[in-house]
């Protein structure tokens, strides 16, 4: 590169910081493409540069800094792995852009010096002045106000830790002087604080978990572990040879945990008047337990140093080792959190079984189990390899197992291993294991597993070909397999089904086909077409099509060329729920149970009643016979078939739930909701009949639980059928009646099934972009128009659910526009008033009314906004309600005004550009403060639950992801903000509908 | 022009025919002509509306046709013949007119097969090549945030779709995906996969589907002028981006007889590059048209998959080091026979690929561009050390297109310079730039003759960097990121030309528009 390139370049950077706008959110917009630009000329040491380059990181540290010190800043200590809830849209955009000014060295320095000056309550230092004060004085006045208790996070701390992490972050690696630096603050806290900093060090630790340390960085970051090793050179609590020293390391610590100057002043006169010298502070724990919370530091240590070179496995494991025998809790804690380095460095697996045997750990509990997942385990090939070696070897460490089903991806070298596997594979354990890994990476990216599934058809191929027998594991394989698997696994059982094959054969096909009837039942996600195959394959014939199988064979064959479900298919799915009772199964299930000596007089009865139902006379028979259903059997004779199976062979629910449980999840697939329509009214009243049966059991309420577990998953996948089909009327009465079903049940039958929160985290979302058929609003305008009755939680269910489909339509008129106004917006329920709004934001034309209304909402202070809220909730008398959900509110009105904004017709330039005014009011620093200080966790926290419905249907809109947690829309500030960077340059007042600034705006130089 | 240039020579070669042998025509060369455009009207193929023609008319057939690489020679009965130096087209038309439905979609199969397995871009042209069935990279269909679905039923949280849960789908589907996504690689892929049939893999319906591989720029066109949509997507089919690939006769025919047995796989590619004047009001109507046209018969039996960019998504870490592995391992095994060696030197690939430095690069266009350089340095190390001191983007379209370079020039000898081959296609990319600021002009005269450019631009056509439509003679860049830096170069020079004002000017004025920002940074990454 030129010289005078290099110039031109600079003097265009600098022409670009010249015409930053003065301001707001544009300014910290073109601050961010500044950074990016900036980050290109990096091998560039133009002393301008540099200090562009400064600038520019001086002033994205002190608003970071400020973001922590104000309120609302996430930290990330003490957290594993440094997972956090989502961060606001500010903090993102300050993390994003010093992650990009990191690659250049000044700023790099500049954030390391902030960082160390930060973790030691020195930033005042730095800055030359005292950290906004008047901050800390709204803080802590509203703290006061709100009755809050004071936040545990000390925000200087927390933003030091933020910028290590990000610096460990952006290279993967650490320049040796910032290594010098982190070892030179941690020396410093061992030999000055008055006690041994555990805990910083874990989190300094922890920071650096995803950097690869240099084998010279290594070597010193061990020798220094190994020092701390010593608890006799250095202890949990140190002793203080004069009162001065004892001031010091007090004052230290007080500036580390964010005492202020004040504080620290204030403790020190009091030790010197009273004479408060301790030579050693009091200890708060046993010495044991400070050796094992020793060991823990050091195992994350090791953890960290080993994940870089496995040369410190052995120092790794023998401190694991001594921390297992003296402290079993604290042990598992930390293997939890460095289970990572064991597929990172697979050597050092075997020894930790080992030691894990001697321990005589086996398996994961089901807490263990969901936090391993988190760690999302990724397999090398030689990690792959050593750890199936394990399963091998020690079947009894089922934890193996355990990690491995959890797998969250597998290096591409690892899954070509994995296919090649298959092929000579004879552990059948091993085989189990690569089918679930199959299983669950067919689910997230198929690239990995292509070869696998094809190595996997193949085996299953052969073995069926050689008539190997298959675990029921592979016929669950099939039965999830894309739909061509299926397809030719059919085609090929077909042929060993045929009537004249040997009968060896026969039956090995059978008892194929009969797991994939069985295991078809189990899948998480299947659809209706797939079940109609698999049932109708079943050689038990549980569907009682009649049909010799191979004639189901080549029926299947047919219905699998063509995949959209026809009538024929539905007529076979029917048969799942059917209601006839068959005699012979009857009489089976009599003798077994010893009711009833069935003779040829009584089958003629039987098949009697069963032809012309008759509930009376057969509870009779049963009655007489003593069987204990005949109670049910005349209050529910719908219920005849089901009470009459046995109970599966687990035990749990009766034969044939599974079947009806898994059509009634399939049906949220459906395409067709017409053809469905009938089967899903037909599932509801079973399950209803299922509920109350088992409430109302005679004399014994709650005797048969089969019958309420079944219920309970009937009704919460119908629901959610219900939920994901387009809305016609019939839809929407069946809605309401399923809703409203446990005030007819007895005993409030699933109520906990259709629990508000079920409703409020399930189903709202998946009612977000339905179509809605015409014919249908009347009767949805209609059921909000009916009185509430005094205990309507349910009734407002159903309301809530109606107005989140009547936020699909966007033609109600003006009549209908009142009524959602005066049944949902005047109701006290912040919900249905927040669902009510985007109802009527969603009309076009957009009425007057629900413009002034949400430019009201954004222009009033948020303090007013909670005031009142909190004014209403007291003349409600409702203590379970708290002022805070009024940001539910707030947000739906900014989420809805992006909406408007973009679209283009919603709205006039003069309309937009007080929308633009009103983000800006909203927006404001004291606005996010309140929402920071209210959205600190267990503080006032809004149910997450309770605004999932909104923010899937709203998060299009302001550039949000629908698996993202749904708080952002409780911090309307923080989204006014965002909304600001989103249409400044798109859409606007004159500086963006060009996209060039405007003459009358005078540019402020960045310098 | 070619089909009616064929047509009127048939015409006077038939009359000729007719006069002279014993025939009931007595009609005029006019009339015969005419005729044969009825004919044509009805069965749209020239030839053998010829052979109708004289078959009606009472002649024997004596005509057949054959061909070499440079000629095809029509012989008559009586020996005589006309020679037509077409390369051949004629005589392989003709034969593809004798074979039945079944030969015939067979024929077409290989032929479509043989043009796809080819990763062509942005390999192309070079001296290795690189089947694109070992490279392929599966996408990730993701829920979109805007505009299409995926389809009517797929939930959120439900599994990410596989491409056989889209072509299962009853409704026409859109493949969205950002610049270098792999979205025509996917439909290139479908191609060839549907075409070739490998028996190794299991996908919905293989072996019964047909592929047709088309872009919404050849179909918009080819409909304008013709009001039947198959023939439409049987002459867009038979070409690529305007190149003629098939021919478009033998398209249609095994068009038409898939699209009756439902068996039809059409593939539009690039929605969004169809750019019509009045360009969104247009496409809107391109879509809507097309979608109404599909659900009549027999056309919503068969599958309809289109592409377009707009939607947000990112290969991830997976996603590029499974691109690296296997377009390394290809790449690799070309010039390594040790399979332990091979191994080690991919692990270091996917190391390098999946660092924290070259997270900017997890595109699949990137990662293949990072790849490729890597694996055709003559020696692996190099390579991999210098791509792990790219940091830019600019960097790595430097490296890429400097390596291109030298590896064209070692291969052909020219005599084309660095300097003036980067300049002429920057030049083209400032010329064929869309959303330039009217105000501003920065057209500059290239400091070298036409005749210079022109020989540079034929250099970069040789390596499949750039393409040029033979009629129209505009040059199309063959990825858009080329093109993008082709604009920043072409600012450097300038502002090397003294036009530093000028560039200011537009850097300010271009300072909000998201269109620039990758202009930009590539400019100050130079």
């Amino acid at each position: 590169m030129s010289e005078s390139f290099s110039d031109d370049k600079i003097f265009l950077l600098e022409s670009f910081a010249r015409h930053l706008p003065p301001a707001g959110i544009e300014r910290e917009q073109y601050l961010d493409k500044l950074a990016h630009l900036l980050a290109q000329v990096i091998p560039n040491t133009d002393p301008r540069l540099k200090d562009l380059a400064l600038t520019l990181i001086r002033i994205t540290l002190f608003s970071l800094q400020e973001g922590f010190m104000l309120g609302g800043f996430q930290g990330i200590s003490g957290s594993r792995y440094f997972s956090r809830s989502l961060p606001l849209d500010a903090q993102v955009a300050l993390e994003k852009r010093l992650t990009v000014l990191a690659r250049l060295p000044a700023a790099r320095k500049e954030i390391l010096s902030w960082a160390l000056k930060a973790l030691n309550g020195e930033l005042a230092t730095l800055l030359g002045q005292g950290l906004n004060l008047w901050g800390h004085l709204v803080v802590a006045a509203f703290d006061w106000m709100l009755g809050l208790s004071r936040r545990d996070q000390n925000p200087q701390y927390e933003f030091g830790l933020t910028l290590l992490h990000l610096l460990a972050k952006e290279e993967g690696k650490l320049w040796p002087e910032e290594l010098d630096a982190l070892i030179a603050l941690s020396t410093q806290w061992v030999r000055d604080l008055p006690s041994f900093p555990e805990y910083e060090i874990r989190d300094l630790f922890r920071c650096l978990h995803k950097v690869r340390l240099s084998p010279e960085q290594g070597e010193l970051l061990a020798s220094l572990l190994q020092e701390w090793e010593d608890t006799d050179r250095y202890p949990s609590e140190r002793s203080f040879a004069t009162l001065a020293e004892y001031k010091r390391a007090m004052r230290h610590l007080g500036r580390i945990e964010g005492r202020g100057k004040f504080f620290i002043a204030v403790a020190s006169v009091l030790i010197a008047i009273l004479g408060h010298f301790r030579p050693s502070i009091p200890p708060i724990h046993t010495p044991k337990i400070h050796h094992d919370i020793r060991y823990g530091t050091l195992a994350i240590g090791w953890a960290m140093l080993t994940k870089s070179d496995a040369r410190y496995l052995p120092d790794l494991l023998r401190v694991l080792r001594s921390l297992a025998e003296i402290n079993h809790a604290e042990f598992r804690l930390v293997l939890e959190e460095i289970f990572p380095v064991f597929w990172e460095q697979p050597t050092g697996l075997k020894p930790l079984v080992e030691l894990l045997v001697e321990e005589g750990f086996q398996r994961f509990d089901d807490f263990w189990e969901s936090r391993i997942e988190a760690l999302r385990p990724s397999f090398s090939r030689q990690a792959l390899q050593i750890w199936l070696e394990q399963v091998r070897h020690k079947p009894q460490a089922h934890w193996l197992r355990q990690v491995l089903e959890g797998v969250y991806t597998l290096k591409v070298n690892a899954a070509e291993w994995l296919a090649k596997q298959v092929a000579c594979e004879e552990n059948p354990q091993v085989m189990e294991l690569v089918l679930k890994i199959t299983q669950r990476l067919a689910n997230r990216d198929h690239n990995l597993i292509v070869q696998l599934e094809s190595a996997l058809w193949e085996r299953m191929r052969l073995s069926i070909e050689r008539g190997e027998m298959l675990s029921s594991e592979w016929a669950r394989w099939l039965a999830g397999a894309r739909l061509e698997f299926l397809r030719r696994g059919l085609d090929l059982l077909c042929q060993y089904a045929e009537e004249d094959e040997p009968d060896d054969i026969r039956s090995y096909a059978y008892a194929l086909l009969s797991a994939l009837a069985r295991e078809v039942n189990r899948l998480e996600r299947t659809e209706p077409l797939r079940l109609a195959v698999c049932w109708l394959v079943d050689p038990a014939d549980g569907l009682r099509s009649n049909l010799p199988l191979p004639k189901c064979l080549q029926l299947v064959g047919d219905m699998m060329q063509q995949t959209h479900v026809d009538e024929k298919v539905i007529g076979w799915l029917r048969r799942a729920i059917v209601r006839t009772p068959n005699v012979e199964d009857l009489v089976q299930t009599l003798h077994a149970g010893g009711y009833y000596v069935v003779n040829e007089k009584g089958i003629e009865r039987l098949n009697a009643i069963i032809q012309a139902p008759d509930a009376e006379k057969f509870a009779q028979v049963l009655r007489v016979a003593g069987c204990p259903e005949w109670r049910l059997v005349k209050a529910h004779p719908r219920l005849v078939s089901v009470f009459f199976k046995p109970l599966d062979t687990e035990g749990d629910l009766r034969a044939g739930a599974h079947r009806r449980i898994a059509l009634a999840r399939a049906l949220k697939y459906v395409s067709n909701p017409e053809l469905f329509f009938p089967l899903l009214r037909d599932l509801f009243e079973l399950a209803v009949d299922l509920a109350s049966a088992w409430s109302v059991d005679g004399d014994a309420p709650g005797a048969f639980p089969e019958f309420s577990r079944e219920a309970d998953e009937l009704a919460k996948e119908l629901l959610q059928a219900v939920a994901s089909l387009p809305v016609t009327p019939p839809v929407v009465n069946l809605l309401r009646e399923m809703v409203l079903a446990p005030s007819r049940i007895p005993q409030q039958g699933l109520s906990r099934t259709f629990s508000p929160d079920f409703i409020w985290s399930t189903i709202l979302p998946l009612m977000v972009r339905r179509e809605v058929d015409a014919e249908a609003i009347p009767p949805m305008l209609a059921i909000l128009q009916e009185p509430l009755p005094p205990t309507g939680e349910r009734h407002q269910l159903v309301q809530q659910c109606i107005l989140q489909w009547l936020s699909n339509v966007s033609i109600l008129d003006a009549t209908q526009q009142e009524i959602i106004w005066q049944s949902g917006y005047t109701s006290p329920d912040i919900l249905t008033r927040s669902l009510a709004l985007l109802v009527l934001g969603r009309q076009r034309p957009l009425s007057t009314r629900t413009w002034q209304t949400v430019l009201g909402l954004l222009n009033t202070s948020w303090i007013v906004h909670y005031i009142r809220r909190t004014l209403e909730i007291a003349r409600m008398r409702d203590f379970f309600l708290e002022p805070n959900d009024v940001f539910l509110l707030l947000g739906t009105a900014v989420a809805l005004s992006a909406e408007w904004a973009r679209e283009k017709e919603a709205l006039s330039a003069e309309q937009f550009q007080a929308l633009h005014r009103a983000w800006r009011r909203a927006s404001s620093d004291v606005h996010r403060l309140i929402e920071g200080l209210l959205s600190q966790p267990g503080i006032l926290s809004i149910r997450v639950n309770y605004a999932r419905g909104l923010a899937r249907n709203l998060c299009d809109a302001v550039g949000k992801s629908p698996y993202d947690d749904p708080d952002w829309l409780t911090r309307p500030a923080d989204l006014a903000r965002s909304l600001l960077q989103r249409f400044s340059l798109t859409k606007g007042d004159g500086y963006e509908r060009s996209g060039i600034p405007s003459t009358d705006r005078r540019p402020a130089p960045l310098l | 022009m070619m089909a009616d240039f064929l047509l009127n020579l048939l015409a006077s070669f038939a009359y000729d025919l007719l006069k002279a042998l014993p025939s009931r025509f007595q009609g005029q060369q006019e009339d015969l002509l005419r005729d044969l455009r009825t004919e044509l009207a009805r069965q749209t193929q020239a030839l053998e509306a010829l052979n109708a023609v004289l078959a009606r008319l009472g002649v024997e057939r004596v005509v057949r046709i054959e061909g070499s690489v440079s000629n095809s020679i029509i012989i008559t009965g009586d020996g005589n013949a006309v020679t037509v130096a077409d390369g051949g087209n004629l005589a392989r038309q003709w034969e593809a007119l004798q074979l039945d439905d079944a030969q015939a979609r067979e024929r077409y199969y290989q032929e479509i097969a043989a043009i796809y397995e080819k990763l062509t871009f942005p390999l192309y042209g070079l001296d290795f090549s690189t089947a694109l069935e070992e490279v392929y990279l599966y996408p990730s269909f993701h829920r979109l945030r805007r505009g299409l679905r995926i389809s009517a039923t797929w939930r959120e949280g439900d599994p990410v779709p596989s491409v056989d849960e889209l072509l299962q789908n009853p409704r026409p589907v859109a493949v969205l995906g950002m610049l270098g996504d792999g979205k025509t690689t996917t439909l290139q892929y479908l191609t060839w996969l549907y075409a070739r049939r490998p028996s190794d893999r299991l996908h919905w319906r293989l072996g019964e589907l047909v592929p047709f591989l088309l872009t919404a720029s050849d179909l918009a066109e080819h409909w304008q002028d013709e009001t039947d949509l198959v023939t439409a997507c049987s002459r867009a089919a038979s070409q690529f981006y305007h190149h003629p690939l098939l021919n478009p006769y033998l398209v249609e025919r095994v068009l038409r007889t898939a699209l009756e047995q439902g068996v039809a796989l059409i593939l539009v590619d690039a929605l969004d590059e169809y750019q019509p004047a009045k360009a969104q009001e247009r496409q809107k109507k391109f879509v809507i048209a097309l979608s109404q046209r599909w659900q009549s018969d027999p056309l919503r039996q068969n599958s309809l998959l289109l592409s377009s960019r707009y939607a947000l998504q990112e290969i991830g870490e997976t996603g590029a080091e499974v691109l690296a592995y296997h377009l390394g391992k290809v790449l690799l095994r070309q010039q390594e026979t040790d399979a332990e060696r091979i191994d080690q030197m991919l692990e270091d690939l996917m190391h390098l690929v999946t660092a924290p430095k070259m997270r900017s690069f997890l595109t699949p266009f990137y990662v293949t561009l990072l790849t490729v350089s890597i694996c055709r340095e003559p020696d692996f190390a190099t390579g991999l050390a210098r791509a792990g001191d790219i940091k830019q983007w600019a960097g790595l379209y430097r490296f890429f297109l400097r390596q291109t370079f030298r590896w064209e020039q070692d291969k052909s000898g020219s005599a084309v310079e660095e300097k003036a081959a980067l300049l002429a296609l920057a030049h083209v990319a400032w010329q064929t730039f869309a959303p330039k600021t009217p105000e501003l002009s920065l057209d500059l005269p290239l400091p070298f003759s036409e005749r210079d450019r022109e020989e540079a631009l034929t250099f970069w056509k040789r390596t499949g960097l750039i393409w040029r439509n033979e009629i129209t003679g505009t040059w199309t860049f063959a990825h858009a990121g080329f093109k993008t830096f082709g604009v920043a170069l072409w600012l450097k020079e300038a502002v090397q030309r003294g036009r530093l004002a000028e560039v200011e000017r537009l850097q300010t004025a271009t300072m909000a528009l998201e269109e620039w920002d990758m202009i930009w940074t590539l400019y100050y990454g130079l």
